[in-house]
């Protein structure tokens, strides 16, 4: 278990093409300038896990489909395979360039984990005979797939095993297509050949990779007996720790496009650090992408984000324990302890933020995550809200006052209606999250938010109408800001008069029908207004 | 006005939705503790002939198409109010403003509970004594609901004001304090 503990790395090396002169399409055939780019690149960050400059199209193309290559993108399936064949690897010019790589990385980078990056065999099955044919038949003809799948099945054993010979220490299958199989049918035609593969490699690390959202068939991915899974940027983490075994790692998933490709530094950054001060509570987590890291991504922000969350892991790494007490009891609602554990962690020198983050914090966010994933009730949530606060009523002597708060937002019951418990509860988790947030009560009309907006800037104001007839103000409000030339500003509404389809009519900017969800929603439009979405 | 022993029930607990552990269970029976000793509940009901509940409330009723379904067998029409009194309101507040969430929350969550209790007896006070005189009711509909305007909501205050001191209204018609509820329900004679 030890060998992957904190490890960071992206995942593949595509942007190593940007290390050499030759396109893409050169890379893919030449092992001198494949490896070349590699060692470039891998000299220049630090990755725990390396790659070999995969691409999906491989095994299909070994099999018989025919491939489109170009300069600057990666290769593509052109057309579906009409004779399919089972190659050895060996035989495959491309497979034996990938062999050739990884032998030499193994002789350049002997004391790194390399990965041997197979597709799945589902995934390839559906290059061979096309995306939509292969999902169609998963009903019309599950025989035939079945079929097919043994097929590309030995397809990816003889290319894993080739490459594991050839000097990778690591076996990594990614099936993207996997997820597209209805859960009910994933493990008949992925889960089961996956584990046999698995199986086969049971002496290195196997990881599995599977695109998009991949809730329901997590017990499924465990149960192919891989010793990690690796979780699209989808993915929250926080709701499927509880699912994944203490053997199995956790890995990812910062997104590779967002935050790595197109992020500024500051959001590498501050979305590194944070999913590690969640994560890294658990032995079993490994920092990584939630994707391959695209071939243009600049080679400084892949090494921002390698560098954050190294350096992320090493500040947590000697509370873990203290800041795990504090969260569990967070989590279970109990305040006193959560004090107790406060008070030892500042003795112990943990900074108060991090107290905060991965301690007080984290506790939430998870209680949130089970929430939305109807696993429990606003009360029990409610609950940790108190202990969070008992938390940080020992901590707050230590803060300095305003100076580690997000974004101020203004909340406010419109004109006409008196009900404020929902938006009391928005204020509180807003607050447990980390953002200054000014109430201006019930009752309030359009030249009070106004004013509100013109004394604290906001970046969001938040609406809150119980009945429909105060609804109507809400609509009111947002037409004032309009007329008086303010845009900058984003609106939210909620509460028992709203809901996503008068909230569009409204013109707002965000709805959620309760406090828990409002701030998922706030935190999403946040993070959009920063990249300028 | 009732105030007396209210004890933790099945329903109650599934109103509130709370995890069923020890802790909680403590947390529970005190705020409840305390509920009985902040609630001050006051009701007031009137029962008006048909034309003039219309009359009354003109023009939300008329206007009304709900109101017009409910009561279009109707003869009679009683009018409902019940409220537990500001304190509740103003201790939930408190509690959150001490940052005590689940306090407040729950103290807020069994305010509105105990007043729709308090209706509901009223209810089927009113649906028993009709059975007994050989009348049926409609069921119970309360201004806000579909397109019975909130503003009715002014008659209701007009009304029992003086039965229930300290009962408000906002411009806003919504009835103060919050845990509040007024409702018709309409009697049918015998015989339709």
């Amino acid at each position: 278990m030890e060998i992957m503990h904190h490890l960071v790395f992206p995942i593949n090396a595509l942007p190593s093409s940007q290390m050499v002169e030759e396109g893409i399409d050169e890379i893919l055939w030449k092992a001198d300038v494949k490896f070349e780019a590699l060692r470039r690149y891998y000299e220049q960050i630090e990755a725990d896990v390396l790659f070999y400059f995969s691409d999906v199209v491989i095994q299909a193309e070994a099999m018989g489909a025919k491939a489109k290559y170009s300069r600057k993108m990666m290769p593509a399936v052109e057309a579906t395979a009409r004779v399919m064949s089972l190659p050895d690897p060996a035989q495959v010019p491309r497979m034996a360039v990938n062999a050739n790589v990884l032998r030499r990385m193994a002789g350049e980078f002997p004391y790194k984990l390399r990965a041997a990056l197979v597709y799945g065999p589902f995934t390839v099955a559906g290059l061979l005979a096309g995306e939509e044919a292969i999902l169609r038949k998963l009903i019309d003809d599950p025989k035939e797939v079945l079929s097919l799948l043994e097929k590309t099945f030995e397809c990816a054993r003889r290319y894993a095993l080739y490459l594991v010979e050839s000097g990778a220490n690591l076996l990594w299958i990614s099936d993207p297509l996997a997820g597209l199989i209805p859960p009910d049918q994933f493990w008949d035609f992925a889960g089961n050949f996956l584990r046999r593969i698995f199986e086969l490699f049971a002496s290195i690390p196997t990881i599995l990779h599977i695109c998009g959202d991949t809730y329901q068939i997590i017990q499924a991915m465990v149960g192919t007996g891989v010793r990690g899974i690796s979780f699209d940027n989808c993915m929250d983490l926080l709701a499927v720790e509880d699912e994944i075994p203490k053997d199995v790692y956790i890995i990812g998933n910062i997104d590779p496009v967002e935050v790595i490709e197109l992020g500024s530094p500051e959001e590498i950054i501050s979305r590194t650090t944070d999913l590690v001060s969640m994560m890294a509570l658990k032995n079993n987590f490994v920092l990584s992408t939630g994707c391959a890291v695209p071939p243009s991504a600049p080679i400084e922000n892949v090494r921002l984000f390698l560098e954050t969350g190294r350096k992320s892991f090493a500040d947590l790494r000697p509370h873990i324990p203290l800041l795990s007490e504090i969260s569990r009891n967070v989590y279970t609602g109990n305040g006193e302890e959560t004090k107790q554990g406060v008070a030892a962690a500042l003795e112990d020198g943990v900074e108060p933020l991090t107290i905060i983050s991965s301690g007080l914090t984290r506790a939430i966010r998870k209680g949130s995550t089970m929430y939305e994933a109807k696993s429990c009730f606003l009360p029990a949530i409610l609950l940790m809200v108190d202990a969070f606060y008992k938390g940080f009523q020992a901590l707050e002597n230590t803060l300095e006052l305003g100076g580690s708060k997000k974004s101020s937002i203004v909340l406010g019951t419109v004109k006409g209606d008196i009900h404020e418990i929902g938006k009391n509860l928005v204020k509180i988790f807003l607050e447990t999250y980390g953002h200054r947030v000014v109430d201006l009560g019930v009752d309030v009309d359009e030249d009070a938010f106004i004013r509100a907006y013109q004394k604290y800037h906001p970046t969001i104001i938040g609406l809150s109408a119980f009945t429909t007839e105060s609804r109507k103000e809400m609509g009111k409000i947002i037409s004032a800001f309009h007329r008086e030339g303010i845009r900058e500003v984003l609106f939210v509404v909620g509460g028992a008069a709203v809901n996503h389809e008068v909230s569009r009519s409204l013109g707002a900017d965000g709805y959620a029908r309760d406090a828990v969800r409002a701030v998922g929603m706030i935190e999403k439009l946040l993070q959009q207004s920063e990249v300028g979405v | 006005m009732t105030k007396g022993v209210i004890r933790v029930t099945s329903r109650m607990l599934k109103y509130l939705r709370v995890p069923q552990d020890d802790q909680t269970m403590e947390i529970i029976s005190s705020v409840l503790e305390e509920t009985v000793g902040l609630i001050d509940i006051k009701k007031w009901s009137k029962c008006v002939l048909v034309d003039d509940f219309y009359e009354l409330f003109h023009p939300y009723a008329r206007s009304s198409k709900s109101i017009s379904k409910l009561l279009g067998r109707a003869e009679h029409v009683y009018l409902i109010v019940v409220t537990l009194g500001e304190d509740l309101g103003n201790r939930a507040k408190e509690y959150f403003g001490k940052k005590e969430v689940f306090k407040g929350y729950i103290l807020d969550r069994l305010g509105s509970f105990l007043v729709e209790e308090e209706v509901k007896k009223i209810d089927l006070e009113i649906t028993r004594q009709c059975k007994e005189d050989g009348h049926a009711t409609t069921h119970r509909y309360s201004p806000g609901y579909g397109d019975f305007s909130i503003k009715a909501q002014r008659t209701f205050f007009d009304l029992a004001k003086d039965t229930i001191p300290g009962l408000t209204i906002s411009h806003g018609c919504l009835l103060s304090s919050e845990k509040t509820v007024s409702a018709i329900k309409g009697v049918i004679k015998s015989g339709y």
